[in-house]
């Protein structure tokens, strides 16, 4: 049992949609999850958490870690609870919604596409902390194979409205390009960065939410 | 003009087309046309190695592979060269231009691969316009490193590679 069986149990618990591109995806909505939750009451397993293991986390601040830890630890309390041949009681379903939904946001589906991606997206972010442009809004990951099959690692910057005719603006992207570029090959030297930007606006539209 | 040159200005217009709400098509080609902008200058170079007269110069030209490129690119990105060509002495360091060139040349393929063929993801104008960017950036730097032999050394890795990559006879 590994990270990305974690992922892959909690994702599918879940209940978002599998194939939407992490990058195209609305960010999650605690409320929005809490309906997905409540359609079905399959995901009440401790299978929905199966293969969390506390050493795969080492990326996360302690605090973190530790709040993970014990949402995963309430949410098994309450899963063991329930008989494998019985449906779970209402009560059940009722106290093991909240657990699951702060594991669910704080794996950040909208933003990390995969396990891989949840691992180094993580680095990266820690790593750039305290030099991060004000422009860079958020960040986006995903990995997996490029078109001639080496391993990669996508980035996307989301980044505040910019004028295209102003060259200081194009200087800034290129900054945060290199910025990004120079921490992947650090974190993940066996693997291509490629980086794409949106710019707030056309990510809003590209998700089909208001744009600010 | 060139077919190169007249590739990026094409990528260029295509990119700023259709100000308020640009099309997917239009965003694509103008991904792909800086890409192959890219991929004409540097085979064209590699193939003047070899030839002067245009009709062999285009003989030449369709023997290159988009894959050799990308992994002769990734080489050079690194710092590194075939086996045949490595030093005993020590490692080696690419030139910073010709580096750029090699990184810029590896991420746009992969940004035209995606622009070409990943049609559940949509392509933004920002990411149209950069890439435009990163080809101008690459004509630029090439400019400046391409009558150094490292950068022969690159074009002569496009048909070559495989044979120096091999275990030394």
């Amino acid at each position: 049992m590994s990270l990305r069986d974690f992922w892959v149990n909690v994702r599918v618990a879940s209940g978002l949609p599998l194939y939407q591109p992490v990058v195209d995806l609305p960010k999650l909505d605690p409320g929005q999850i809490e309906q997905n939750l409540r359609a079905s009451d399959r995901w009440l397993t401790p299978k929905s958490v199966e293969g969390f293991n506390v050493v795969d986390f080492s990326f996360l601040s302690q605090p973190e870690i530790d709040a993970l830890t014990e949402q995963v630890r309430r949410f098994r309390k309450v899963a063991f609870q329930v008989p494998w041949d019985t449906a779970p009681t209402p009560e059940q379903v009722e106290q093991a919604i909240p657990s699951l939904v702060k594991i669910i946001e704080m794996l950040e589906f909208h933003r990390y596409g995969d396990a891989e991606a949840y691992r180094l997206g993580r680095q990266i972010e820690n790593a750039i902390q305290s030099r991060r442009p004000p422009m860079l809004v958020e960040l986006r990951f995903y990995t997996g194979p490029d078109s001639t099959g080496d391993p990669g690692l996508w980035i996307y910057s989301i980044l505040e409205e910019g004028t295209v005719e102003e060259p200081a603006y194009w200087q800034k992207v290129k900054a945060i390009d290199r910025l990004l570029d120079s921490e992947s090959r650090s974190v993940a030297p066996e693997r291509w960065p490629y980086t794409h930007i949106r710019t707030v606006s056309e990510q809003a539209e590209i998700e089909g939410t208001p744009v600010p | 003009m060139s077919l190169h040159d007249d590739l990026l200005e094409h990528a260029s217009r295509l990119a700023t087309l259709d100000p308020r709400r640009p099309k997917q098509v239009t965003l694509r080609r103008a991904v792909s046309a800086a890409y192959y902008a890219l991929f004409h200058l540097l085979t064209s170079a590699a193939s003047r190695l070899y030839a002067r007269d245009s009709r062999l110069l285009a003989r030449i030209n369709r023997t290159y592979s988009h894959a050799d490129l990308k992994k002769v690119s990734t080489f050079f990105a690194n710092d590194k060269l075939p086996k045949a060509l490595q030093s005993t002495r020590g490692g080696y360091l690419t030139p910073p231009e010709l580096r750029s060139v090699a990184t810029l040349f590896a991420k746009l393929q992969q940004a035209r691969h995606e622009a070409d063929y990943e049609l559940t993801q949509r392509l933004s104008r920002q990411d149209a316009l950069r890439c435009v960017a990163w080809a101008r950036e690459a004509f630029a730097d090439w400019e400046s490193v391409k009558k150094t032999d490292d950068a022969r050394l690159y074009l002569a890795c496009f048909l070559l590679w495989k044979r120096w990559d091999d275990e030394p006879r």
